[in-house]
């Protein structure tokens, strides 16, 4: 397989796994926790939910870090090059949040649950610093 | 004041009661829905077979009004002494004397077989001191149900008479079924055919597990009392072991028990923060919502309109549901939420599936109103919210009218017991929460309280 693709297959697996991580938690904890004490259980799932936040925002860091200096697939990298692809996959992921949430889930707790538009906005507020920063550099 | 027609009818005992107008009054014996204008909107007062504790709900005035629980009608049914349980107590005193009675009944068989005489003369007198035992018990079981008719006959409410009479129809017919079957073992036993009293002997076994079984736990027209509940049948959620008569059902209400002498523990900072982490916790689900409310002095609970707050349980001013929280263990002094059936908790409670699941396999009993109280448990798959909201509740009146609507009060208790340490990991980790909670409770962080939910909603949205 070719090198772009892998890191592609990477780059969105990663993502999904980052934003669906407060479901896999709180699934997990059903299943380990579930029965006789239901409070213990919702306290871990409110200190997983928590912990999951707290991945929301490193992972999307520190893989773009990784991403931009390593990676070597074009359209990934145009996330973090080009203002206009970036806008558009903002749009785009906060638009279906929107419709998953609104029409489809019908769940006020969508988007912080699965929603994949918050560690998409850490990626893009860290796509427009880096853009920022390289074109103060180049002046 | 409102006037009724009422027709002729005669009464069980032979009273032939002329047709006459009824006055009614709006409150003791009323059917008619009252409606007041308050600054809440107009505030009707159901009609008795959608509420009987008196809970009043608002009409385009969003939310409950004030003075919510204020008594409201007196049931006549709740006067009554129980029917339902005398049936019951005397299946499960007989059921019992049923089970000796059996190896006797084989020994005899087998002495007859044997023609061993001396044997079959010493246990004759066991035998008859236990058919003995079952007669007297039937004996008692038919004069109560006969106190009960003699009640149930003065009874001035033809509706309410006619229901009375209809629930009492079963109990006499089982009463009579019991009865037969001890005449045939006597018979059979006179007649040394101790094939027949083995036979008949089984179906009597059989006859008192099924009314055991088939009849509720608390009918419908039974008193509100503790003695109703059925509390040694109980599990307590948080230890899985069955509670005491003297127990109560809700974990928390016993918290003495168990805690170790070393609790409550002083509250650390760390403690704090996890607390002012699940106060701001941005998600509205019931489970968090209960949790906030108990964090946050029912800051949620006063935002909503759909919730009164009461700081007492003396403010349920109607006795049943009064009794009933108390004999449940829920302190005087608690304070306490009820929910309108808008409320979103409500709402969730009538979508889950576990609630839909009990109708449709009670359907037919909560049609009939043969189900006073009784428990539903929400499961961790179909409805976790729920299950980690509430798990436990009390259904009080569960039922469906004749318009195919639904309604019921859930009532629950929000607090924590101390748990012991068990050995393994997991289990650790979960006792180290729930004593976490204990520990907040004891120390006044977390306010304990009582939920009382209405449930309305058309059975065919299911």
């Amino acid at each position: 397989m070719k090198k772009e693709n892998v890191e592609l297959i990477q780059y969105i697996t990663v993502f999904l796994l980052t934003s669906f991580s407060t479901a896999i938690f709180l699934y997990i904890n059903m299943l380990v926790m579930s029965d006789d004490v239901p409070f213990a259980t919702l306290v871990t799932a409110l200190l997983l939910f928590y912990l999951s936040i707290l991945i929301k925002l490193i992972v999307p860091i520190i893989g773009s870090i990784y991403v931009v200096k390593h990676f070597s697939n074009k359209y990934i990298l145009n996330i973090y090059q080009s203002l206009k692809w970036s806008t558009v996959i903002l749009i785009y992921a906060y638009g279906f949040d929107y419709i998953i949430g609104h029409y489809i889930i019908k769940d006020n707790a969508y988007t912080l649950l699965y929603g994949i538009s918050p560690v998409y906005a850490v990626i893009y507020v860290f796509a427009l610093i880096r853009m920022l920063v390289l074109k103060i550099k180049n002046r | 004041m409102k006037e009724i027609y009422v027709n002729a009818y005669t009464k069980k005992d032979g009273t032939h009661v002329k047709e006459h107008i009824r006055r009614i009054d709006g409150t003791i014996g009323s059917f008619a829905p009252v409606e007041k204008d308050t600054d809440w909107g107009i505030i009707k007062e159901l009609p008795e077979e959608d509420n009987k504790f008196g809970i009043m709900y608002a009409n385009g005035g969003g939310g409950f009004s004030g003075d919510v629980l204020t008594g409201g009608i007196s049931m006549l049914d709740f006067d009554i002494p129980t029917t339902g349980t005398v049936i019951i107590d005397a299946a499960l005193i007989t059921a019992g004397v049923a089970i000796k009675l059996a190896p006797i009944a084989l020994e005899m068989y087998n002495a007859v077989q044997t023609a061993n005489a001396e044997a079959l003369a010493k246990l004759k007198p066991q035998f008859n001191a236990s058919v003995n035992q079952l007669e007297t018990t039937q004996s008692i079981v038919k004069s109560k149900l006969d106190k009960k008719l003699e009640i149930i006959n003065s009874t001035k409410d033809p509706q309410e008479y006619s229901r009375l009479y209809n629930s009492l129809a079963p109990e006499y017919d089982a009463y009579q079924k019991s009865m037969n079957s001890i005449n045939k073992m006597k018979f059979a036993a006179e007649n040394d055919n101790y094939e027949v009293v083995m036979n008949e002997l089984d179906n009597y076994q059989n006859l008192q597990n099924n009314i055991i079984k088939t009849q509720p736990t608390t009918p419908a027209n039974q008193s509100l009392t503790a003695k109703n509940i059925n509390y040694t049948s109980y599990q307590n959620p948080y230890t899985q072991s069955p509670i005491t008569q003297n127990q109560s059902p809700f974990p928390g209400a016993n918290p003495s028990s168990g805690v170790s002498a070393s609790f409550p523990e002083k509250v650390t900072s760390f403690d704090k923060t996890l607390k002012y982490a699940f106060q701001h916790i941005p998600i509205e689900k019931a489970s968090t919502t209960n949790l906030k409310n108990a964090l946050n002095n029912f800051d949620l609970a006063r935002k909503d309109e759909q919730v009164i707050l009461l700081n007492s349980l003396q403010d349920i001013k109607n006795q049943q549901i009064y009794n009933l929280m108390k004999n449940l263990g829920v302190p005087e002094t608690s304070k306490g939420l009820v929910y309108s059936c808008d409320s979103k908790i409500s709402q969730e409670i009538a979508k889950s599936n576990t609630l839909k699941k009990y109708i449709i396999n009670n359907y037919n009993k909560l049609r009939n109103g043969n189900i006073g109280l009784d428990q539903i448990e929400f499961g961790t798959i179909y409805d976790p919210d729920l299950h980690l909201a509430f798990q436990h509740v009390t259904l009080l009146n569960p039922q469906i009218d004749n318009a195919g609507t639904f309604s019921t009060y859930i009532i629950d208790y929000y607090d924590f017991n101390y748990r012991d340490m068990p050995d393994s990991i997991i289990g650790k980790f979960k006792t180290y929460i729930n004593n976490w909670g204990y520990k907040m409770q004891e120390n006044d962080l977390l306010e304990n309280y009582f939920i009382l939910l209405y449930i309305k909603f058309e059975v065919n949205q299911i």
